[in-house]
């Protein structure tokens, strides 16, 4: 027993005891067994009422009721808890333990993660035996019960990773809006995942599955090395995992792609409704994005650890926390598949599908969402004495949220002429018109290369 | 181990918490950091302790920089903050050994230290009580035992005796010279200058970022006595090699007086020997006397002649608090 304490990660036992400390643990599980029996007693009542038959949906109605019993004290127990507990402990820096001891962020976040698991996994256990109880009532089959439990427990190891994530920040502000858009979005996830589970469970391909965990699985891993750069201490790489598995995922893509055009044969991805380049410029936005919450400077010790020879020292530059190198990178991500889109469609108007196919709103977007995080660095720059990712903020509310409220409101006023022309600059464009997106990118561009080819120069020249 | 701060400014914007600052202090030694309120104490151990980054400068453990290592010297350095978490859901055991795991102790050796620990600082009693229901003093030792858990090099303790009763800080006072018997380098932050005297080898005196005075407490006290203005830290650098000039000594007198308080301060003034006087509200008149020791009889009878009721009269040693006060113009306990 000791030796296996000590193997174990000590947030994950720090978590646990005070899991077993907090009140709220036995509120909550109060409210789990009192629940779950109150919906077992009125099962009972309906059967009395009707000689003790179940009908066909006496299962499915008692297995639903169990599992929105479930999802909130899951959601209480193991995203709220541990996220508020995680913005108290960060809350203070002089006491903030992720910076006190030797721990790495890795080793903080899987701790945080495990502990909040091993809660799930208690309560699906004390679900169990009602869901027994569900089966042998008729109207769900195990099958059915198991899938739609897996699917409810993914989503809710994403919203556990989420907030795990806002907590790492240490944000109350970002917690509210964490609590309240899960009250609101979660039941209406969790309401489609169980209606696409339970009733067309079948007619799901297993490719479908596949593509799903890897989408799945994408959003997980990028959330959980996104939470490492957070809690990474200031002046270290800390963007690096991100920037790397970003970079891994893109040249995945393209060698799944080069793969479907040998063999003529859609794999992961389907190429046919959603292009690699829509792919890489999504991926080439979203480095961008995270560019422009970033310093513009390395800091000392990523150049100190930099290698010393030109050419791995300009690789690593690109690897390396410091909002130039991110913007440098989204643009050699992104740059071939934008030409290579512009050539196929400037002025092949006819070429075009009609409305919005995914690629031309993903590529699109995407230079915009580059443009933006573009002039939120040229921004910072004015104002250093405040977070780089107010200037983000600014830039997108007064370029594209701003743009959008008046355009609704002119088209509510039947004024959609000027809708349509103040849209012009945002990614919410009526007929998506790459050259218009491009030329703002380009805009933008200018006076972000000086600024990347300055930090560049300091970069290499150590 | 030597602990070099080198050059270390701090900027908030536009405002300079720290101003390239330097000193250095080194094993087995407790080392005073000493100034008023904001006067970038905090900032410059929170730097320390690498929970900040410097603007510029760097503090070197043993020539390993903070700036570039920060785990390594997270392992070397035990930082006790002023304040203690409050946490409903954690007991005092429960705090510290998540800390002695999470620096990496193991099984019976973790048990030990632990252990040790909590008898060291005198946790035993309190090891299940949770940390929200502790008193100041008892988190104080949380703190310190906190900061202890992984046998650090280094202890840089920022005001650990703020809020303590007389008889707590009495035995941190012994806690913290046990534990510079034992090798360890000891930088302790406080305004209440009388804890520093006893304790504290050295001082360095901070005031609106920047270094004041610093050096053992003889040489502080010796400067002081002489009255010699603060010296800014470039200047102490290029007069190294420069003769010192022995001022005149400065003693400081306390006469008590039956009544004519204001009149006794008007009389002293008028004595060229006199640089300062202070009047309280028992009826006692400080003052500042640049003569020498033989002059204060003279003093006192010359006073009896002028027919003030002088009741008693006392010559005061400098202490820290008067250092701080001669140098600065801070706000102390």
């Amino acid at each position: 027993m000791k030796i296996t304490s000590d193997s174990l990660n000590p947030v994950l036992i720090k978590d646990y005891r005070q899991h077993f400390h907090s009140k709220l643990l036995p509120i909550v599980m109060t409210i789990l067994l009192g629940g779950q029996l109150l919906a077992i007693l009125i099962t009972q009542l309906a059967l009395d009422d009707n000689n003790n038959r179940p009908n066909d949906d006496t299962g499915l109605f008692l297995f639903h009721i169990i599992l929105g019993i479930f999802c909130i004290a899951a959601w209480i127990l193991c995203a709220l808890q541990p996220m508020q507990r995680f913005i108290q402990e960060r809350a203070n820096p002089e006491l903030d333990f992720t910076r006190m001891c030797s721990m790495t962020p890795r080793q903080i976040i899987s701790g945080k993660l495990s502990s909040s698991l091993l809660i799930v996994l208690y309560l699906v256990s004390l679900c169990l035996p009602f869901m027994v109880i569900a089966y042998f009532l008729k109207g769900i089959s195990i099958l059915d019960i198991a899938t739609v439990f897996a699917s409810v427990l993914a989503i809710g190891i994403l919203m556990i990773q989420i907030a795990i994530l806002v907590g790492s920040t240490g944000k109350k502000s970002l917690a509210f809006i964490f609590f309240f858009s899960s009250i609101y979005l979660t039941p209406i996830v969790i309401s489609i995942d169980v209606a696409i589970f339970s009733k067309g469970i079948g007619k799901i391909g297993f490719l479908d599955v596949i593509r799903v965990a890897s989408a799945y699985l994408f959003v997980m891993v990028f959330l959980y090395v996104l939470n490492i750069a957070i809690l990474g201490t200031k002046y270290t790489n800390n963007i690096l995992p991100t920037r790397c598995f970003l970079i891994v995922c893109a040249a995945l893509a393209t060698l799944e792609k080069a793969l479907s055009y040998f063999l003529k044969k859609d794999f992961l991805i389907p190429h046919s409704t959603l292009s690699i380049e829509a792919i890489l410029c999504f991926i080439a936005a979203i480095i961008a994005t995270i560019a422009a919450w970033e310093r513009h400077d390395s800091g000392p010790r990523v150049l100190n650890e930099a290698p010393k020879k030109l050419i791995p020292r300009s690789l690593f530059f690109l690897i390396s926390s410091g909002s130039a190198s991110g913007i440098a990178l989204a643009w050699i991500i992104a740059i071939i598949p934008i030409i290579r889109y512009a050539c196929e469609t400037i002025g092949k108007v006819n070429a075009l599908p009609s409305g919005l196919s995914p690629v031309i709103f993903i590529i699109n977007g995407s230079i915009f969402i580059i443009a933006y995080a573009q002039f939120a660095i040229i921004l910072s720059k004015f104002i250093p004495s405040k977070p780089p990712v107010l200037s983000w903020l600014i830039s997108i509310v007064v370029l594209a949220i701003v743009p959008a409220v008046f355009a609704g409101i002119f088209d509510i006023t039947d004024r959609s002429d000027l809708s349509k022309f103040i849209l012009a600059l945002t990614p919410f464009q009526e007929s998506p018109e790459i050259i218009i997106a491009l030329i703002f990118a380009a805009v933008g561009a200018i006076p972000c290369a000086f600024i990347v080819a300055q930090k560049a120069r300091d970069f290499l020249k150590q | 181990m030597k602990i070099q701060v080198k050059n270390l400014t701090r900027q908030f914007g536009a405002k300079t918490a720290v101003d390239n600052i330097s000193f250095e202090f080194s094993s087995g030694h407790i080392f005073g950091f000493i100034g008023p309120n904001g006067a970038g104490k905090t900032t410059t151990i929170k730097i320390m302790a690498t929970l900040d980054n410097p603007t510029k400068g760097d503090v070197l453990f043993d020539g390993v920089s903070t700036v570039l290592y920060p785990e390594k010297i997270r392992r070397i350095i035990g930082y006790m903050p002023d304040e203690l978490p409050s946490f409903a859901d954690t007991q005092v055991w429960e705090y510290l050994d998540f800390y002695a795991r999470a620096f990496g102790l193991k099984g019976d050796h973790r048990r030990r230290t632990l252990q040790e620990i909590q008898e060291f600082t005198g946790l035993g009693p309190i090891r299940d009580k949770f940390l929200n229901t502790l008193s100041k003093g008892m988190k104080q030792r949380v703190s310190l035992a906190r900061a202890l858990v992984h046998n650090p090099q280094v202890l840089v303790l920022d005001e650990p005796a703020a809020g303590l009763d007389p008889h707590a800080r009495l035995e941190l006072r012994e806690l913290l010279k046990i534990l510079a018997g034992q090798g360890k380098a000891i930088l302790l932050s406080s305004h209440i200058l009388s804890e520093l005297q006893d304790v504290c080898d050295g001082a360095v005196i901070i005031e609106k970022g920047k270094i004041l005075a610093s050096g053992v407490i003889g040489e502080l006290l010796v400067d002081a006595k002489h009255h010699k203005a603060p010296k800014p830290q470039e200047e102490m650098q290029q007069q190294e090699d420069e003769p010192i000039l022995m001022a005149t000594p400065i003693i400081t007198l306390k006469i008590k007086t039956r009544d004519k308080q204001d009149q006794l301060v008007r009389k002293l003034l008028e004595n060229p020997l006199v640089k300062h006087v202070e009047a309280n509200a028992y009826s006692e008149v400080k003052l500042e006397f640049a003569g020498l020791d033989d002059q204060i009889p003279m003093l006192i009878k010359q006073l009896l002649d002028d027919g003030f009721p002088i009741v008693a009269f006392e010559k005061l040693d400098l202490g820290l608090q008067d250092i701080f006060l001669k140098i600065t113009k801070g706000e102390i306990q």
